[in-house]
């Protein structure tokens, strides 16, 4: 979508989930990325949609600090903040060591493919997919700290 | 709970699947195990994995029954396993968990059967309940 700022690509912008107008605006550089946030919050600022606005420039505030903005949009959804925070977490990857190259990541993903790596029920593959993955926290578990249904 | 994988983690699981196949326990333990660092209520960051199996090798030391010993040719694959792990890992500092002999998953530690390295329960606080 760069270099298009017209209406349309408000409406393609505004259409899409939060994660993948992150992702979108992830993507661009940082004037393309202005110039299409300018574009969108104008055009539906315009139609009187002021909440799709303010959560174009609130995600726009998301990818160039690389982190949650210190304002919230009055009727953003909680589950639209959440998905930003994973969004950050995905990408900002802090202190965890150097950037993974693409073939060490090609070579992880071939691997799952290709059954040298198995047995994770799917979290590493949730992982190259979005970059994370989803367990349990420990006020989930049982007391006795088992994953399985026990007595008591 | 959202868990990112380190980056880190990724040369580590590609080097070892060249050197055969990794069978994964699970990536950062939920139970708050020395599997990661848990960033704030809902973010952790995962910097370890229980192998349960590599290259053939199954590496697991639970027995049954708390009296037996645990079987040679257990102990000889868990060796196998362990050590073909060591000898694929990519150059830098790890810290092991080494597997020890239990009667069931979670079951408590059987420190007169462990296979790898002498019982130390002032290093390991999680373990300062046992005799």
């Amino acid at each position: 979508m760069a270099n298009d700022y017209s209406p349309s690509s408000a409406d393609w912008l505004n259409g899409l989930s939060m994660w993948d107008v992150l992702a979108a605006l992830h993507r661009l550089g940082g004037y393309d990325r202005s110039q299409l946030v300018a574009n969108a919050t104008q055009t539906l600022t315009q139609r009187g949609r002021t909440d799709s606005a303010q959560r174009i420039t609130w995600a726009a505030e998301v990818v160039e600090l690389g982190a949650l903005p210190t304002w919230t949009p009055p009727n953003l959804p909680l589950d639209r903040v959440e998905s930003a925070r994973q969004f950050l977490a995905a990408h900002a990857r802090p202190k965890t060591g150097p950037p993974v190259t693409a073939e060490v990541k090609t070579a992880v993903s071939n691997a799952i493919q290709s059954g040298r790596i198995r047995g994770d029920n799917g979290q590493i593959a949730a992982v190259l997919k979005s970059g994370v993955y989803q367990g349990k926290r420990r006020d989930d578990l049982h007391p006795c700290e088992c994953d399985v249904p026990c007595p008591s | 709970m959202t868990y990112i994988l380190a980056n880190a983690m990724f040369p580590v699981l590609a080097s070892l699947a060249q050197g055969g196949v990794v069978q994964i326990l699970s990536l950062m333990d939920n139970r708050g195990a020395p599997h990661g660092q848990v960033v704030d209520d809902n973010l952790a960051v995962c910097w370890g994995v229980d192998i349960a199996g590599y290259a053939g090798n199954t590496i697991n030391l639970v027995n049954a029954a708390s009296d037996d010993k645990v079987p040679p040719e257990k102990v000889a694959s868990t060796i196998a396993g362990v050590a073909a792990v060591i000898a694929n890992l990519p150059a830098g500092r790890y810290r092991l968990g080494l597997t020890r002999p239990s009667t069931g998953a979670g079951g408590p530690p059987m420190p007169s059967k462990d296979v790898f390295l002498l019982y130390n329960p002032p290093q390991f606080p999680m373990y300062a309940h046992l005799p």
